[in-house]
């Protein structure tokens, strides 16, 4: 919720240049005690006094964060639970177990019902790409709508912003931020909504966003399109080297005449970054032998912060964690979730400082399963199986979630973001 | 080995003179600029530090130069504590030491000093920070409402929420505390809570049991001690820092 305006502007007016922070210490001093505080508790500090206030919403205390003390900065994750344009996002701290609802993306009156849209975060922005909706001026109106529309959230301002559209519109695509360069890399995609487990379109086109002259620039596309994909971009020396893309889905068959069913794509796609404009796709070939059976399930990479090694890529399947080799191009098992969910509730995966977060729903009452019209809707408790690459450790942690309804994780979008 | 250390000298505001080994010297960047640029026999002048600060930054610097060169034998841990020790001081000594690590340009120094400090900060209240720290209130009452209000973050608390941290459990003893949650504050601390102040409207609880892990893992937990919360006025807010090993 943004400041009324008028007390912004009388802060503003009010706030003399000579007020020390902390009376005894120099203000860059004082500036930098307050750096040191996590993203949190900025909030709660603010009733302090009214240079505190403008000093823990400047855009002075966010840049001090991350480029002086970059191991201080909180690592939060902002959980989209249903269509953001109607339910709030939450961010959420796993280390202060705090939730902090953010305002929702502006309304379109035509668009509703998107899902498989993705969310990255570059810098301290977070971005809402793409994605699958029900346009209402279409025909017919039962057919989901690829969406191209790109959002990116505003800390200081608490406001969405709208940017440029992609050139293609898609949804469930393969994305990476490259911070390096200040982009962003979208491929693949289609039009597969939450609501029809088959059906949509696939695109090959692959695009960048430049954050800085906000426009899309059409890269070299894909060899085959696919949809459903998992991108990610691999670090070489400081700088990113390569996009990779892993996965998703490209023709169907149908079964029995009846049904259709995917063609899982089990190769992985690398791209070159490096020396300008987009390289040329390489082809590293399927990830799983003649004989093997190719496992599918949430692909995510830890990011080695110190540089120096590659990064570790990792798949939960259904309770095995699996660790993908570049070298071999194969995936080997790792270890097994230590607590299984219950058997309907699918599992969430992210990365968050470094670590594995494996969630899960316990004790989450969907009302609509009910029929006791008095029985309250219980969101459940989250229960995080936090796996540490290096260490080879679990931990686990429990938190209520805000939600009025239990999160599905097979349609929840999450996006980890340092503040 | 004796022969090769070389020695400055410092001289503090009050006139006083510390004779100390160039390695310790020259972990403050301003030390050691003045010295490879300027004076390396005459004495070196610290205008803005006193006797007593520069003879504790001298021990600090000594101890970490000591343990990186091996000469002491001490484990990260214990140099933890050391450092946690030292900064165990009241706060015009601990403000007087963060001036003159900035002055000084010694950042290992200086990030421990404002991270104390910050710690002192965060889990305290506005009104708490303003009578520590002296800072003058200059919000009317609806203007801190209206900030107060504004951005809010819900801390899950412990009561009656079932929030843990728990570290490399087995697990049978996970789905116990996942299950105790829910129904009691059930906390498990092998550490002391650290800081605990009180937000909770929600759980009317007054009382927290403790149950405090033994060395010896098989031995069943055992409750340690019963503490009263009391219930101020509005709410009461809850942190709990602590590790557990089952």
């Amino acid at each position: 919720m943004p400041i009324p305006p008028s007390l912004a502007s009388t802060l503003l007016h009010q706030i003399d240049q000579d007020q020390a922070l902390i009376p005894g210490l120099p203000n860059d001093v004082a500036a930098l005690i307050l750096s040191f505080l996590p993203y949190s508790h900025h909030c709660r500090l603010k009733p302090t006094c009214k240079p505190w206030y403008i000093f823990l919403s400047s855009k002075t205390l966010h840049s001090l964060r991350r480029h002086h003390r970059r191991r201080s900065l909180s690592h939060l994750l902002c959980v989209f639970p249903e269509d953001p344009h109607i339910s709030s996002p939450f961010l959420f701290d796993p280390q202060h177990l705090a939730w902090r609802p953010l305002p929702p993306l502006p309304c379109n009156p035509h668009e509703y019902g998107l899902c498989n849209f993705t969310s990255v975060s570059l810098g301290p922005h977070i971005y809402v790409l793409g994605g699958s909706l029900f346009d209402t001026r279409s025909f017919p109106l039962d057919r989901p709508s690829p969406s191209s529309s790109a959002f990116r959230y505003n800390f200081l301002t608490s406001s969405w912003d709208r940017l440029a559209p992609m050139l293609s519109p898609r949804g469930s695509f393969a994305c990476a931020a490259i911070p390096s360069a200040d982009q962003i890399i979208v491929a693949g995609g289609g039009s597969r909504h939450t609501l029809f487990r088959a059906a949509g379109s696939r695109i090959c086109s692959v695009e960048r966003y430049d954050v800085e002259r906000d426009e899309w620039e059409a890269l070299d596309g894909l060899p085959r399109f696919r949809a459903g994909c998992v991108g990610f971009a691999v670090r070489e020396g400081g700088e990113e080297g390569e996009f990779w893309v892993m996965g998703g889905y490209g023709d169907s068959r149908t079964v029995s005449g009846v049904f259709p069913v995917d063609e899982y794509y089990k190769d992985a796609l690398v791209m070159e970054l490096k020396g300008n404009g987009g390289g040329k796709w390489r082809e590293l070939g399927d990830m799983w032998g003649a004989g093997e059976t190719p496992r599918f399930g949430k692909i995510v990479m830890v990011e080695d912060e110190d540089g120096g090694s590659p990064p570790a890529i990792f798949m939960l399947d259904d309770n095995d964690i699996l660790r993908y080799d570049m070298a071999s191009n194969r995936w080997q098992k790792e270890c097994s979730v230590p607590r299984r969910a219950p058997c309907k509730s699918s599992y969430g995966l992210v990365v968050l400082n470094e670590e594995l977060h494996v969630m899960t729903i316990v004790n989450g009452i969907d009302s609509t399963e009910t029929r006791r019209s008095r029985q309250q809707k219980r969101a459940g408790t989250l229960f995080m199986q936090i796996y540490h690459p290096r260490k080879k450790t679990w931990r686990c942690l429990v938190t209520k979630p805000p939600f009025r309804q239990p999160l599905d994780f097979s349609t929840t979008v999450m996006c980890p973001i340092q503040l | 080995m004796g022969s090769t250390s070389t020695k400055i000298k410092l001289r503090t505001s009050d006139q006083k003179v510390f004779e100390v080994e160039k390695a310790v010297a020259v972990q403050s960047q301003t030390i050691k600029y003045i010295y490879e640029n300027g004076c390396p026999d005459s004495v070196i002048h610290v205008h803005s530090v006193s006797g007593d600060i520069l003879s504790k930054i001298l021990d600090y610097c000594k101890k970490h130069v000591n343990s990186a060169a091996g000469k002491e034998d001490i484990s990260p841990e214990e140099l933890y504590e050391w450092d946690a020790n030292f900064v165990k001081v009241d706060q015009n000594t601990l403000f007087d030491l963060i001036l003159a690590a900035n002055c000084l340009k010694i950042e290992s120094l200086l990030d421990l000093t404002c991270q104390t400090v910050a710690n002192m900060i965060k889990g305290k209240r506005p009104e708490e920070i303003r009578t520590t720290f002296n800072i003058k209130n200059d919000y009317t009452i609806e203007a801190e409402e209206a900030v107060r209000r504004e951005n809010k973050w819900a801390f899950d608390m412990l009561g009656g929420v079932g929030t843990m941290v728990i570290e490399e459990l087995a697990d049978d003893t996970m789905s116990k505390c996942v299950t105790n949650a829910k129904s009691r504050v059930c906390v498990i601390a092998a550490n002391q809570i650290v800081m605990m102040r009180s937000i909770s409207k929600l759980a009317n609880k007054k009382s927290i049991d403790v149950y405090k892990q033994p060395q010896n893992p098989t031995t069943p937990r055992i409750k340690e001690s019963v503490k009263q919360i009391n219930v101020g006025t509005g709410f009461i807010e809850l942190f709990f820092h602590f590790k557990c090993k089952m």
